[in-house]
Parts: structure tokens; sequence; C-alpha cells
């Protein structure tokens, strides 16, 4: 008997609401045909609500722009702030989207929607684009997971089922906490305990229950991670020391690193976590501070990624659950902001160097070409070669768009992309 | 046993048993204690036969043959997962194999009814319903809610009365009042509309909040007439008080505290719809297809108290249907109705006469959960086997069928607080409670809300049981533990018997004791052998489910 789960793989619901075997779906997929530039996406996720305008749309000389300066880029026409010197350098390898404007701006529910294109609602737990990406571009033969949060959690699937939760890492310099034996218990034990338990549920298999199937297929795939030599893709001693320092050696730094090392292994997305940006007081000590960790990680993210040949294959999305207040208030802090903001995008085939919106001299409103989070992860879709419109259905029967309203920014997808 | 003995012959005498109490009887009379204390058993009798009666109807009407009777191991290990939450301890599951009266398994059910170990069990499973698992507000601490409502089910309060007080409540000091949290947490009124809905009355209504219901008769008007309900709700964050200190370090006070109210004035409008033009109507009370409250209209008239009685008095009928409904689920790992917040055209109960006998059962026994769950597990249908009546090995015809109508019993996956205390029971490692609780709630404790019987195993659960150090902690031959009591023991046959017994409530087999004498002789690291045996058992879906 087909679990739900896999009856939700092996359908695609067409926009006439008819069932459609997944060996035509393709004929229905992403705009432009199937032939995806990104085979894997990383989020780096800015949890509290980063100040966009103290890093990627800075307002020097103008009183919402504190005490910021502006620096020049490897790309002629664009400054980042000053905080990100490093970043400035790789300029060339990522573009900007300065006219992000959404409406949530509370930070449960912006994070739900940055990650999910949709308001909260009772009625449906619409999954983390994560989990989306896990769903259809993850290999399910694959030891490793495919969803995989780093320094922090991430949304989880909701109607996809438990199968592409995230796998959460929640200590980069100990990744293996639970995937290794415990301790004291060599190989050799490990063998034997496996075997007595594996005599023992072929015996209960007689039960015939799909509850008790099910606990063995999981038993099973966390037993071939435990094995898996791609497990090597989670030390970080592995890795050239010096390539690591580059990452910054902080938390952040090296669960950039370990992000880049199990896209390389296979797995379809990871989202590391970089919290502490709810600057409501003492905002630029916060956000420089903060950019320490940030400018050197995501740099050399860029430029690994870039020397390994792998910038076309691997997206990469800087964001947060939305902007922060440009006037400055009373302690020196921004609030929470959705009207006008900012995210960064890159690799995957996006077009890199460019600056997609923009926002007035003081950064209060977009002045041209609003994005929305549906947008965003429209354009995500496209590159990763997932139909946004296609339709997964909740338990209760009900059809869920991956992305119901949202269109893609025609003006960074790649070339055969664009057009359709 | 001595104790109640004593009252029970007391009653024979002088209470409802009419034939006189000869001399030869009061031996087997006494030994029937737990079953004549009070007039409840009678009441409960009563409604098991009639239950009994209605399961036998639903299984000759579906041409399902029941399964065998639970091996009596696997009967004690049920009910006192589903009454308790936890599996039996060794002591319990070896006296009561060994106990040869025919009422071992009545008195077993009123030991663990009478047990404080009930009302966390069951709080436990309707604190994660009613107030979700995700961390809501500072200072408001769950716990706090969840002994307030073990108390309660462990005095035997009525049902109705508990969700009255949920939905009245108010406070100046909710740290003290934790009632007052299914109002604090449960959001705006739309929220609040949509979970009281579901939770007491089995009606997702929350579907037609923006728009009418695709195929129920729920119209939006329905839907924001019940949020209307909720309007007024207030919640006021209590602030420390800030010291001369913390203005010198400009620190933000913290929230030490809530309180919670009804105003008396406040409104909402109904959106208007895409294409709808005009003023937005204003949403005022009406419950559910029911009739305007104009007591409740313009004026400041308190409403959440007319909500709790319309839906405790006035649709206690539906009330005493969803209610019955969670707790059958509870017992039989899914509702006559399912899912079980649900009751729509769409999802009709197995059988109608069985969803009206526990609704009738409950709501005649004014919303007690005791004497309704005594009546229950005290059923021919509670004690069928979870094993096919087929030879192992073959998917009989009609396998699933028998499941559907509880001939069979279903496989239950175990809650994190369920699998906590097993774990920590069947190993004689009690004190290690606390961190294995701590440990699997936070890791498998991410159903929000949901049904608990919908509890899915991924891998970084199994991950945790298997390579987790609170689990392999447990597997050490520390003072007083499985470990030490077992490899003390000589025999490998008793020692594998006593593994066992205290992982699953029965002796091994015959190619269980041959398999683990293998294993037992073989062992390179002879010390550590039994805590390794110990393992797998610990991993088994044996161990993992309640079957």
């Amino acid at each position: 008997m087909l679990s739900r789960r896999e009856l939700l793989r092996a359908a695609a619901v067409t926009a006439t609401g008819a069932l459609v075997p997944s060996s035509i779906r393709s004929v229905f997929a992403a705009p432009g045909g199937n032939a995806a530039s990104a085979k894997s996406m990383i989020v780096l996720w800015m949890a509290g609500g980063p100040s966009t305008l103290d890093l990627w749309d800075p307002k020097p000389g103008r009183p919402n722009g504190g005490p910021v300066d502006a620096i020049e880029t490897s790309v002629s026409s664009i400054h980042l702030s000053e905080y990100l010197p490093r970043t400035a350098k790789r300029m060339h390898d990522f573009s900007l989207v300065r006219s992000m404007s959404t409406r949530e701006a509370a930070h449960e529910r912006g994070t739900y929607l940055l990650h999910t294109g949709y308001d909260p609602n009772p009625t449906v737990r619409h999954p983390g684009f994560g989990a989306i990406v896990s769903s259809e571009v993850g290999d399910p033969q694959l030891d490793l997971p495919s969803y995989v949060a780093l320094n922090g959690t991430a949304p989880r699937a909701g109607i996809l089922g438990v199968a592409h939760d995230p796998f959460v890492v929640a200590n980069p310099r100990d990744p293996l906490q639970f995937i290794r034996e415990a301790a004291g218990v060599d190989d050799a034990r490990g063998e034997e305990r496996a075997k007595l338990l594996e005599r023992r549920e072929e015996e209960y298999a007689a039960r015939d229950d799909e509850a008790a199937k099910t606990r063995r297929a999981v038993l099973g795939r966390a037993r071939r991670l435990m094995k898996s030599p791609l497990l090597a893709a989670f030390d970080l001693n592995k890795e050239d020391q010096k390539l690591r320092a580059e990452y910054g050696k902080t938390p952040f730094g090296d669960a950039c690193l370990l992000a880049r090392r199990l896209t390389e292994a296979g797995v379809s997305y990871c989202e590391v976590v970089l919290g502490g940006w709810d600057t409501h007081r003492n905002n630029f000590a916060a956000v420089k501070n903060l950019a320490r960790t940030l400018d050197p990680a995501m740099a050399a993210l860029f430029k690994d990624l870039s020397d390994r040949g792998r910038l076309e294959k691997t997206l990469i999305l800087w964001m947060g659950e939305f902007g922060r207040t440009p006037r400055v208030n009373e302690f020196d802090g921004r609030d929470h902001y959705a009207r006008a903001w900012s995210v960064a995008i890159g690799g995957g085939g996006i077009k890199p160097g460019r600056v997609v919106g923009a926002t007035d001299d003081d950064g209060e409103e977009v002045t041209e070409r609003p994005v929305t989070a549906q947008d965003l992860l429209a354009t995500a879709c496209t590159v990763l070669g997932i139909d946004p419109r296609k339709e997964n259905v909740s338990a209760e029967g009900r059809p869920i768009k991956i992305v119901s309203d949202g269109k893609p920014i025609e003006e960074l997808l790649p070339e055969k992309h664009a057009g359709s | 046993m001595r104790r109640l003995a004593g009252a029970a012959v007391a009653c024979l005498l002088f209470g409802s048993v009419a034939s006189v109490a000869r001399a030869d009887d009061v031996a087997s009379v006494a030994t029937n204690v737990a079953s004549v204390t009070t007039n409840v058993s009678a009441e409960t009798r009563g409604l098991t036969r009639e239950l009994d009666r209605t399961f036998e109807e639903l299984w000759a009407s579906a041409n399902v043959a029941p399964a065998p009777d639970a091996a009596p191991g696997e009967l004690l290990r049920r009910v006192t997962l589903d009454l308790v939450g936890r599996v039996p301890t060794l002591d319990e599951a070896r006296a009561f194999l060994e106990d040869r009266d025919p009422a071992r398994f009545e008195r077993v059910v009123d030991r663990l009814l009478a047990s404080h170990a009930f009302g966390e069990n069951v709080a436990d499973g309707l604190t994660v319903v009613l107030l979700g698992r995700e961390p809501r507000l500072d200072t408001i601490d769950k716990r706090r809610f969840r002994d307030w409502l073990a108390a309660r089910l462990d005095e035997d309060v009525p049902l109705d009365a508990i969700a009255r007080d949920l939905l009245t409540a108010r406070t100046d000091d909710a740290v003290a009042h934790p009632e007052s949290q299914y109002l604090l947490l449960g959001g705006d009124p739309t929220s609040l509309a949509g979970k009281t809905a579901r939770i007491f009355l089995g009606n997702r209504i929350a579907c037609a909040q923006c728009h009418d219901h695709p195929y129920e008769k729920w119209k939006r008007t329905d839907f924001w007439s019940l949020a209307a309900y909720f309007q007024r709700v207030r919640r006021e964050e209590v602030k420390e008080p800030v010291s001369a200190e913390m203005r010198k370090k400009k620190q933000q006070p913290r929230t030490i505290n809530w309180k919670l109210h009804e105003a008396d004035q406040g409104e909402t409008q109904v959106p208007l719809q895409n294409g709808e033009t005009g003023r937005p109507a204003l949403a005022l009370p009406r419950f559910l297809g029911g009739r305007y409250d104009l007591t409740l209209h313009g004026t400041k008239a308190p409403r959440l108290p007319a909500l709790a009685r319309a839906i405790t008095v006035e649709n206690r009928a539906t009330f005493a249907k969803a209610m019955a409904n969670r707790l059958f689920a509870l017992l039989f790992g899914r509702g006559v109705v399912h899912p079980v917040d649900d009751f729509s055209e769409a999802h009709q109960p197995v059988h109608a006469g069985l969803l009206d006998r526990v609704a009738r059962g409950l709501d005649e026994g004014n919303f007690r959960v005791k004497p309704f769950l005594r009546a229950v597990v005290l059923t021919r249908a509670y004690a069928r086997s979870s094993v096919s009546a087929e030879t192992p090995g073959g998917a009989s015809e009609g396998e699933s069928d028998a499941t559907r109508v509880f001939a069979r019993m279903r496989l239950k996956p175990l809650s994190p607080e369920q699998l906590a205390r097993s774990l920590a029971t069947a190993t004689r490692c009690e004190k290690e409670q606390p961190k294995l609780l701590d440990r699997f709630v936070r890791v498998l404790g991410r159903n929000d809300e949901d049904d608990p019987h919908q509890v899915q195993e991924a891998i970084p659960d199994a991950l945790v049981l298997m390579n987790g150090p609170e689990v392999n902690g447990l597997l050490a031959a520390k003072a007083g533990s499985l470990v030490a009591l077992v490899s003390a023991e000589t025999q490998i046959e008793k020692r594998v018997d006593l593994l066992h017994l205290a992982a699953f409530a029965r002796t091994a087999t015959e190619a269980e004791r041959r398999d683990a004498v293998a294993f037992f002789t073989k062992a390179k690291a002879p010390k550590l052998a039994t805590g390794d045996y110990l393992w797998s058992l610990l991993q088994s879906s044996e161990f993992n489910y309640n079957h």
C-alpha cells in the first residue's frame, strides 16, 4: 500500500486538476523546459530581520544612512556597505534585489512567509522551501538527508511529511553527534548490535503492519547514513585548513563551508542560520559586529564555489524575514520593516553583478520593480527545475501550489529560461 | 489489596449487591474486590456489555472475524501504556503473568486508574492538543498547565467542567492559574475559533475563514460569527518593576506574568471577499448554525461564558461525540471518526451505532473520563490481538478491514513522553526519566496540535534512539538497573526471560532463547553483552509500538 508520501511523489496535478504520472510531468515543468541550471541550493538565513540598508543598500550622507559609508565593489556600478569589504570583492558572483516588499513584519510570520511564500494559516502547514527542494530535487537513494539545517533549525515539511523535515546539525564542529555509534561502542560491537536487531525485526515483520514496515525503513536509512562513505563530507578536518580560515573559522563560517561540502556530496538544500539581527538597539555596532562573521564567510563561499567550478550548479540566497526601519530610533536602533528591504542571490545560473529594483534616497519606499517573497521563490524554482505551479495535496485533499502567484525575476534568469 | 478487601466486604453487606454473601463465596467475592467496590463498576459493566454488542454487530456487518485474544502480557503492556503512559515494570509483569485470578485484568485497570501517572499521561496528550508544543509566550510554562489538567483528571473532574474552565478563564495572575493558557496561547479570535471548534466539536470550520467551505455546509459568516465570541479576549503583559539599576544600564524590564480578561467592548468585521464591495458587515456572535444571541450584540455582556454553555450544554450531544471519539482513539489508535477532529460528510464514522454508543456512554457518565475508559478497556474488542489471525508472513484478505472495524488492535506509536517513561521503566533507571523526557520531547516532539496517533518517525529520531547518550546510559550496569540485575543471573535462559519481561511483559520464545544463548556464549565483551542485547530490545519495533 503506497504511503501518502509515495502518492505525492508519484502524482502531479496540472492546472486542470487532473492527476498526471510523474513520467510525463516534465512536459508541464518549469518554463523553458526542465534543463535546471542549479542542482542544489544554499540559503544563508539571517534570523531576526537583518538591517539590509546597512549591508546592501547604503545611503551615505543621508540621515537614515547613519554612520555607514559606501564602498566600491568588483562591479563598478554597485556600491555596498563598508561592513562587507570582502563580499564586495565578489560582487561579480551574485546580484542584489533591493526592492523586496513583503507584508509580514513579525518574526514568526515573516519567517513563514519567506520560506513558504504563504501567510501562516491554521488550516494547512505549507512546506518550507527546503522541504520542497528535498521533495522535488532530492535523490531518495542518497544516504545523506536532502535537507540540512546548520547552526539552527529551519522550517518543517508540513504536508510533505516528516521524511522531508530538515536534518539539523546544531554544531557544525560536531555534526556527527548522533550519527556515530555511542561513546564506547566500537565498530565490532556496533555490528553485533545491529545484527541482533535485524534478526529480531525480521521476526516482527510477520505482523504485516504498515507502521512496523515504516519503522524498519527508517531504521534502515539511519543505519545506511551511519555507515555511508559520504559522511566524510561532514568532516571539516578533511578540508584545507587555510581555506577554512578564509571562511572565518566561526560557527557560521564553518557551517557555510560544511554546506559547500554537503552540496558537493549530493545534498540538495542547506540552510545556514546566523542569528542576532533583531537590532532594536545599537543597530550599527551590532550589524558591524555581525558583518565581521558574515562577510568573510559569504565571500569565501562564493569564491570557493567559483574556484571549484560549482557556482553554476549551486544557487545561493541570502535573506532574512524582513528588513529594518530606515529611520533610526531613540536607542540608535532600527525596528521591523517589511516595506522595502534587500536580499542577495547568486549562483545556479543567476545573472551576476546586477541590481534588481531600487529604493528612494532615504530607503523608505521601493521606487521601482517591487519583488515579493513569492517572486523570489518562483525564481529559485525556475533555476532548480521545479515547476512553481505544481500542486501538492494535503491530507484533507486540499491542493497547495508550491508558489501560487509569484513570477520569477526575469532579469536574473539564465538565457535559456528567459522570455518563456 | 487487603485494604480494598475490607471495604469491599463492607460494601457487599451494606451495598448494592443483593445476594447474601455465603461463607464459601466470601473468598471468591473478596478477590473480585475492585469490580464491586463502587457503583461506578456496575455502571461501567453495563456500558462494556453494550459496547461489546455493538462491536459484534459491526464485525458481523463488515463480515470480519475478530482477531484472537491478545496474549496476557501484550494486554497488560497495552493497558499500562494507554492508561499511565509507560510499559509495565518487571515486577508488575511477573505478578500479572503469575496471577491465576480471572479478575486480574480488572484489578490492574483499577490500580492504573487510581495512580497519579494516569492523570499525567492523559494530560500529556491533551496538553499537546490544546496548547501545541511550540513555545509561545515568555514565562508561560506548559508543564504547569499539564499539571493542572492532570490533577483534574486524577480527581475525575468531568470534561465539560474542564472545557468551561478553559473557555471562561480570566485572571490577573496567569502563572498561578495555568488554565488561562488555552486562551492566552490560542492566538487571535480566528485562531481560537478554529481551534475550539476543531478540538471540542470535531468541526473544521476554520476552512471557511476565507471562503465558503468547498463541500461542507459552513459559510464564511458562520466562521466569523464564531470568531466573534473571542473578539474581546484581552491579554496584558505584566513586566517586572524597573529598578534604578536597570534604568542606568538602559535595560528592558522582562515579562514576569500575564493578565487575561474579556473586555466589555470591541467588534470585528467580516472581511470583504474578492469582488465584494461596500462596507464589511459586523461579525456578531452566533453559534454554528444557531440563532444570533441578541443579548451579546452591542452590549457589555461577556461572550465566553455563553460560548462555553453553547458547546457543553446546548450542543452537549456534539460535544459528547467529539470527546468520546478522542478518548476512544486513545485506546484504539483511531477514532470511530477519523481524523479525530473532523466530523464531516467526507469522514463518516466506521459505524454510526458505535459512535452513538460511546458518545452516550460518556454523556450518561456525566463526562467523567475514568469510568468511560474503564468501560472501554474491559470490552472484548479492546482485548483483541494486534497480530493477524492468519499465518505469519501472509497478508490476509481483509487484513486492513479487520483493523478498520476494531476487530484487530491497531499498532499505536508511542508519544515522546511514553517512549521516555518506558525506557526509564524498562531499564529500571527511573532516575534518568527527566533527561530522557527532555531529549525525546525536544527531538520527537514535533506534532503541534496534531493527532498524537499520527506520530511519524524520521531518521533523526532513530539516530537519537540508537546512538544518543541518554539511551546508552541506560545500558550500563549501574546499581539497581535492569542490566545489573540481569548480569547477576548466571543462567542465560533466565537472563533472557528477565530482559523480555522488562521490555515486552512476556517471556522469551524458544527461538529467542536459542539466539540469545548463541549470542551470550560468543560475546567478545561479556560484561557489555547484556547491555548490547538490551539495546536491541529497546530499538525493536516491538518496544517502540504499543500493540
